[in-house]
């Protein structure tokens, strides 16, 4: 097209015309419709599960702020994990500030994760025990999140493929993330799966990932973002991940030019995906 | 007709465009990776505000709007992290079989979409938008905020920005040509 439509062609515009852009590729326009199917299937649940969900909060942060108001409880006995300073290495760059959306997204996760227990889940990570201080002096009793003595460590291996086949299906994915939490797989395993030739294979592993959480874990999955290797992959088992290093790198990722579209969009995918666990 | 459509309308909608937009982006950041980000942050916008879309415009148009400002947004924050914008080595076939001539060809043609991507941003939207995506300059001018004139002329100094950076390889195109 030349400038001026009424003059005649120019041989510009056939060198102009023969520009080759590379084509996106199928894995990515596959990408980019699941994250909008994500998006809109989720939409139809959310919102008065939503309402619902906010009504039961209140209720239930009066009720135990009325209890715990007349009734001091005891000190509880906690197993802490020992946090493990990360050094990030992925450059951080100034972009622009976060939304109010964002910014309540990400509050939300971090508010969510401060209320829960300091053991949520179990993990193979090392834990180290604080003595509590109450008059009445316990016995210190190494437990599991659930508050039961810690079973031995005779749980057979799980099948990987069994595992993440019922984690990538809707139905059964509670199950499946159940499994990971009993038996987790290792770790190796599941990184290799983030590059599965199926989209809903690599999901799986990366929420398995998060699952299973723990810094070394983070720390490789960070890697793999600065590498850009499986990067929406790696991306999405850090925004599930409850660990205080994978969120302080998602939060940073957000201010980055680089990464922070990534970044935005995985931490919304997520925060849906977390609230279809709950309901 | 000013009324929002169903939101069943407007997912099939934005299925049905996402090849389009994920092309529009690639010319615009000339850069794979990047094009799908700026079509995610673009997604979210619109799965946000699909109440705006009340069917006055074509639906292409009002998703390119919003990917031209994901892209403008894109582009700040490389401005802000000292980086320019430009096609990737990995984004290049690299063929080390067929005919020379083939060969040079394609790197041309490569060539020339490395630097329609490089121009200045607004350069580069309004020859994208009217050269490639075949928009009408009125539709243009309402995209990008402008008047036809200045359209015209931001077209004019892009041709002939291109025209200057491909000096070299226009003559003896015009030598076949003729």
């Amino acid at each position: 097209m030349n400038d001026r439509p009424d003059q005649p062609r120019d041989p510009f515009d056939d060198l102009l015309a023969s520009a080759r852009w590379p084509e996106p590729s199928r894995e990515s326009i596959k990408r980019l419709e699941s994250s909008w199917r994500s998006l809109t299937v989720r939409r139809w649940r959310i919102a008065p599960a939503m309402m619902t969900a906010a009504a039961a909060i209140v209720i239930v942060a009066g009720v135990w702020m009325f209890l715990t108001s007349s009734h001091p409880p005891a000190a509880p006995l906690v197993a802490v994990i020992a946090p493990t300073p990360v050094s990030l290495d992925v450059p951080r760059l100034r972009g622009r500030a976060l939304t109010s959306l964002e910014r309540s997204i990400l509050s939300a996760q971090i508010l969510k994760e401060s209320r829960k227990p300091a053991t949520a889940k179990a993990t193979t990570e090392p834990v180290t025990q604080a003595r509590a201080t109450s008059s009445a002096n316990p016995p210190i009793v190494e437990k599991t999140p659930e508050n039961k003595p810690r079973q031995p460590l005779a749980a057979p291996a799980v099948d990987i493929q069994l595992c993440l086949e019922r984690i990538a299906n809707e139905s059964t994915r509670s199950e499946g993330l159940v499994m990971v939490d009993r038996s987790p797989p290792p770790t190796d395993a599941l990184i290799g799966r983030l590059a599965d030739p199926r989209t809903e294979i690599r999901l799986a592993a990366a929420l398995a990932l998060g699952r299973i959480d723990g810094p070394a874990t983070t720390r490789r999955l960070i890697q793999m973002v600065a590498d850009n290797q499986c990067r929406r992959e790696a991306f999405i088992a850090l925004a599930s991940s409850r660990s205080k290093e994978a969120q302080a790198f998602m939060q940073q990722a957000t201010q980055s030019s680089r990464l922070s579209g990534l970044a935005r969009s995985t931490l919304a995918m997520s925060e849906i995906q977390h609230n279809n666990e709950v309901q | 007709m000013s009324q929002v459509v169903d939101r069943t309308t407007f997912d099939r909608l934005v299925l049905e465009h996402l090849p389009a937009a994920q092309t529009f982006a690639i010319r615009l950041t000339g850069d794979v990776h990047s094009a799908e980000d700026v079509v995610q942050d673009a997604l979210l916008r619109a799965h946000r505000g699909w109440t705006g879309f009340r069917g006055q415009s074509k639906f292409k148009t009002w998703l390119f709007q919003i990917i031209l400002n994901c892209f403008r947004d894109h582009l700040s924050k490389l401005a802000s992290a000292r980086s320019t914008a430009g096609l990737p080595t990995e984004s290049l076939e690299s063929h080390e079989s067929g005919p020379r001539l083939e060969a040079q060809s394609r790197e041309l043609s490569e060539l020339i979409a490395a630097e329609v991507s490089k121009l200045p941003a607004r350069q580069r939207e309004v020859l994208v938008l009217m050269t490639y995506e075949q928009f009408p300059i009125a539709q243009v001018a309402q995209l990008l905020e402008m008047t036809e004139q200045n359209v015209r002329t931001t077209l004019h100094y892009a041709r002939e920005h291109l025209r200057e950076k491909l000096a070299r390889h226009l003559e003896p195109q015009s030598k076949r040509h003729e």
